[in-house]
Order: C-alpha cells, then structure tokens, then sequence
C-alpha cells in the first residue's frame, strides 16, 4: 500500500535530511570539526532543531485548520496569531525591553499572540460555544487592527527600530537560548499529540459537520479544542521564530498527497515532514548567498514548484474532487 | 494496518524525545557561559560590523588586525577589500563570525536585539560602540585604540578631533545669518534628518539650522506641506541612490518653486554620502563640504 510506504519514507528520510542540513552553513559545507569548531557546530544543532521544532508547529497546525474550516487555504495564522505576535515583539523591540533578557522577545510576542486569541475567542462567543463563521471573520478583523497598529509602530520607530522590527518579522530560526528552545519543544510537542489524539474526529470532522454529527462525535466542542489547540501550538511557533509563511499551508497538502488523508497518519508525518522540509530550507537560506536570505523566501520558492508538480500529476487522479 | 498508527505514534514520540533529550543535553553541557575576560594578546584580532568602526580602526592603523568585516564597510578599498565580509549591516551571521574565530567583535546596531546574547552564548566577545553623533566619536576612537592596543593613536586623534570640533563649534558661533536646511536622506517618501541624527550635528558647526531638529526622532517622514511651511533656505539631499540625479526630483516637485531654496537654486546633491554621513574619522572632511555649500 504505497500510502503507508511514503509514510515509512517521510519518516525515514526525515533523519538523512536533518543530517545533510548540519553539514551546511554560512562558513563552509561539512561537519564542523567537534573540538575545534564546537560553537560551530552547536550553532547549527540547534537552528537544525529549531528548524524541526517549527516545522512540525506549523504544519500540524496547517493540517489541523484545513481540516476543521474544510478550506484548503486555512493555515495556522488565520485567527489572527501572526499580527498578534508581530505587535508584541515590536513592542518589546521599540520600548527596549528586549535587550534585557533573551526570552523576552520570544516571550512577549507568545503573549501578545495568545492575548490575540483569547479577543477572537471572546468575540466570537454569542452566550454559549462560538461559531466557526464567528471565530474566522474576529480573527480577519483583530487580525486587521493589530496589524494597523503594527504599522503604526513601525512608522514611528527609529530607523534602527524598524530595521529590528522588519527583520523578525521575516522570519529567523536561530534561538537566542537553550532554555527558549526546550520550552517551545516541550509546548508543540504536547500540542502535536493532543491534536494527534483528536485524529479520529479530526478525520469525521472532514466528511462535514452532519456526518461527524451522526457518527456520534460533538462537533462543536471538537473544532474548538482542535482550532485552540493548533493556534496555540502556532503561536509558540511565532514567539519564537518569526512569520515563516508558507509551511503551514502548502506541507499540509504535500503531506496529504503523499500519505492520504486519515489524520492518524497525516498529523505525524506532517510534522515530521514539515519539520524537516523547515530545517532544509533555512540550511538552504543560510548556504546559497553570501548573505543569509530569509527562510521564508526559500520556503515558498521550494515548496510552490513542489506543489503545483503533485497538483498536475494528481489532477488525472482525481484528488481535487 | 491497523497497527500503523500507533506505530508512528510511538515513532513520533520516540523521535521528539530524543530531540528534547539532546537539547537537554545542549542546555546541561554549556552551564550559563560566563564570557571570558578579553584576551590579552598584544594585537587582538577583531570583526568589525560597522562602516564607521572600520574607518576608526584604518585611521588607527590596525588594519592587520581586522579579520572580518560587514559588506558595508567600504572604505579605504584597497585596505578592506581583501577582508572577508561576516555578512551585510546590521545582518551578520554568526557561524562566519564564530568561523573567524575573532577575539572580538565591535558593532553599533544589529537587527537582531537578541545578537548580543548569542553572541556571548557562543563564547564571542561581542563589544558594542556608541558612535551615532558628533560628540561620540573621539570617545570611540579612544574606546576603540584601548581594545585593539594602539593607546597612544588613539589618544592623539581622539583630542585632536575634540579640538577640531571645539574650533568649528567656535566658528559657527560667530555666523549672524543661519541659513535654514533641510536635510533629506530619501525621497519617496521624502525622508528629513532630524534632531537625533548625526547629519544635524554637521548641519549646526557648519553654521546652518536643521529645521528638523523640532522633530526628536533620527530621521523621519516629511511631508510636502511640512517642508513648504517650513520653506528652507537650503536643501542637501544626501539620497542612498546617489546615481539618480536626484536634485532634478525635488526641483519638479508640485509647488515647491516657491520654496526659498528652490527659487535661489539652493538645492545640493551629489555628495559622498559616506563622509556624511558616517559618524566616523572623515568627520571634518564632511563637515568641509557641507560648510562650503552653506556658507556659499
């Protein structure tokens, strides 16, 4: 059964992969010597971790909301985690604060991303379990303010604050702490299993709402726990590395093309896979130019041809049925 | 088949395991690295990520010792072209700088707030300078001399340059008329030098006004209203794109022939930019140019 096989294969390539990417970097192709480059090689362990940590956020996540809102454009930023984030890390940046400790930064903008979640959250609840519609449209329109006032920061910002600004919001994965790098693995780890745990509905889910609703799963309840969970998963994502766009949209679709749509299976592999697809394009970003070049550039020259390829060859296949 | 999934699970859970544990692992084996005090060596081999550093360092005959550089810093050609580039400014990248394996590392701005910290976290020696105005750069020069062992350079052109800027200061004070300027550094949208910018220092010793000094920001966004109420005497347009000839650009602009400047053909263009604008030893060469043009 070939699903299964590139399942084995996403899984097994996966490690192959993450090896090539520590032997790329900005100061040379091959493993850095462990006694005399050791920083060098700590350095690229863990961006190739953080790489993977991210990745698998993201994607699993973009399975996730793809499935529940059963839209194909769905990714993990929809309800407004991205703008969120990016306000509290220009915050934290402007005002200073992030000069005075490593996880600052991160922190401030995982708070801003989940106090941004809680105000959809909150808009969209009518006195009892809020709508789908509800969550979407609070989601575009707080999404929409913190964006304004992001912007607003920025154009009042000193030019070296703007430059801060825009560079984190395109994206890096290079952790500024250990201790950062644990706490973000420890929280999508956790979140990746809970959603993993919810596969079973995750996959009535996509057959509609009547449908799940006569198979004797609650609905409602689910597509909360599975939205709230995914966003949150994201937004540790978001504090951390930035907006890496594109992973969390095209894996996803990747991942179900080549391991089918049961979700027992796609949330792993989109993990696992969307991990490693993330840490080969930042090895690629940091190794192509002389100057690094935002991941989030590589992610969707890499991932977009990849994907319009399996679009052509499955269209004969009837996938988009 | 069934037992598929569990076996991934169990997989994916082995696999995130292992990758905390070897983070763990990172973490435990690196307990919170206290920097080590700079080396000692007589000539500290040094990175520097600033234009302006770099020139400091030339004019200190320490070139020698510059083993890593930002593809900003340009000048002298001929001193710096053969220096490898750590990355762009502001931008550097970490692994070619750890690859350099420098004693230190001298900036003024990064990007990246948190650069500092990883930088001590990879057991670099990173050394921020201060040197955004006029008044900061002789401490620079002085700061600078201490860290790459060449004292008495140092000392010499750090308190000639105070006495040069003491003079100009002297003679400035002496102009009755202050012809008003406008300093723009862009102009879609029309960007002004404002009170914290290094360009307004020049602008006051040469005995000008910068009428965005009301503004206390470094550099900001002018509008065209805002500069025809003001109607400068003169505008210096000090453009990145130096190629474009951009005096043609503010003399097309809508309604600005009844600006004072663009009526008396007091628009400048065409300057270095780098000796302008970069708070660095040439300082007093920029200052001569821009004086020049307002005392015209």
């Amino acid at each position: 059964m070939h699903k299964s096989r590139n399942f084995w294969l996403v899984m097994g390539l996966t490690p192959i992969i993450l090896m090539l990417c520590v032997m790329m970097g900005s100061s040379g192709i091959g493993l850095p010597d462990i006694t005399t480059e050791r920083e060098i090689l700590m350095l690229r362990l863990t961006r190739v971790l953080c790489g993977l940590i991210i990745g698998a956020a993201l994607s699993s996540a973009g399975v996730v909301f793809q499935a529940v809102l059963r839209n194909p454009l769905a990714e993990p930023y929809i309800l407004g985690v991205s703008s969120g984030a990016g306000l509290g890390a220009a915050i934290a940046i402007v005002s200073g604060i992030s000069a005075i400790s490593a996880a600052i930064l991160p922190l401030c903008a995982f708070i801003m991303a989940i106090i941004t979640l809680a105000i959809v959250y909150g808009l969209s609840h009518n006195g009892s379990s809020p709508s789908i519609y509800g969550l979407i449209l609070s989601g575009v329109i707080v999404s929409a303010i913190c964006s304004s006032l992001l912007m607003f920061m920025v154009s009042v910002s000193s030019i070296e604050g703007m430059h801060s600004i825009l560079w984190w919001m395109l994206g890096n994965l290079e952790v500024s702490s250990y201790n950062v790098l644990i706490i973000i693995g420890v929280i999508v780890t956790a979140g990746c299993i809970g959603l993993w745990t919810l596969s079973r509905e995750l996959n009535a889910l996509t057959l509609g709402h009547q449908m799940a609703h006569h198979l004797g799963i609650r609905v409602k309840v689910t597509i909360i726990i599975a939205l709230l969970l995914a966003t949150l998963v994201a937004s540790a994502a978001v504090g951390v590395a930035g907006l890496i766009g594109f992973v969390g949209l095209i894996v996803p679709h990747i991942m179900r093309n080549l391991v089918g749509a049961d979700h027992r299976r796609l949330i792993p592999a989109a993990a696992i896979g969307g991990g490693a697809f993330l840490a080969a394009c930042d090895a690629l970003a940091r190794t192509v130019l002389a100057v690094e070049i935002p991941v989030g550039v590589i992610t969707a020259l890499l991932g977009g041809p990849f994907f319009i390829f399996l679009l052509k060859r499955r269209r004969t296949q009837n996938w988009l049925e | 088949m069934k037992n598929i999934p569990f076996a991934a699970f169990a997989f994916f859970v082995v696999k995130i395991l292992a990758f905390l544990s070897t983070s763990l692992m990172l973490s435990g084996c690196k307990p919170a690295p206290a920097p080590l005090p700079p080396p000692s060596s007589p000539e500290p081999r040094v990175i520097s990520l600033a234009p302006s550093i770099t020139e400091i360092v030339y004019a200190l005959n320490g070139t020698n010792q510059l083993i890593g550089r930002s593809s900003a810093c340009d000048y002298p050609p001929a001193a710096v072209s053969n220096v490898p580039v750590v990355g762009d400014f502001g931008v550097p990248s970490l692994e070619r700088i750890l690859s350099l394996k420098p004693d230190q590392v001298l900036y003024t701005d990064i990007a990246d707030p948190l650069m500092d910290s990883k930088m001590k976290r990879a057991g670099l020696h990173p050394i921020h300078v201060t040197c955004d105005r006029l008044q900061d750069i002789p401490t620079a020069i002085t700061q600078i001399g201490q860290l790459i062992h060449r004292e008495s350079d140092a000392q010499v052109m750090a308190s000639n340059l105070t006495w040069q800027i003491a003079m100009a200061r002297q003679q400035a004070k002496a102009f009755t008329h202050r012809p008003r300027v406008l300093v723009l550094i862009w102009h879609d949208p029309f960007y002004a030098a404002g009170r914290r910018s290094f360009v307004s220092d020049l602008i006051e010793l040469a005995g000008g006004e910068n009428i965005g000094d009301e503004i206390d920001r470094d550099y900001f966004q002018a509008s065209s209203e805002w500069v025809l109420s003001h109607n400068p005497d003169i505008i210096f347009c000090f453009f990145m794109a130096s190629s474009t000839p951009v005096r043609q650009i503010i003399l097309r602009q809508p309604g600005w022939s009844r600006i004072k400047a663009v009526h008396d053909g007091r628009v400048y263009d065409g300057f270095d930019n780098n000796v302008a604008l970069r708070p660095g030893p040439r300082v007093m060469q920029g200052l001569e140019i821009i004086k020049k043009q307002i005392q015209e």
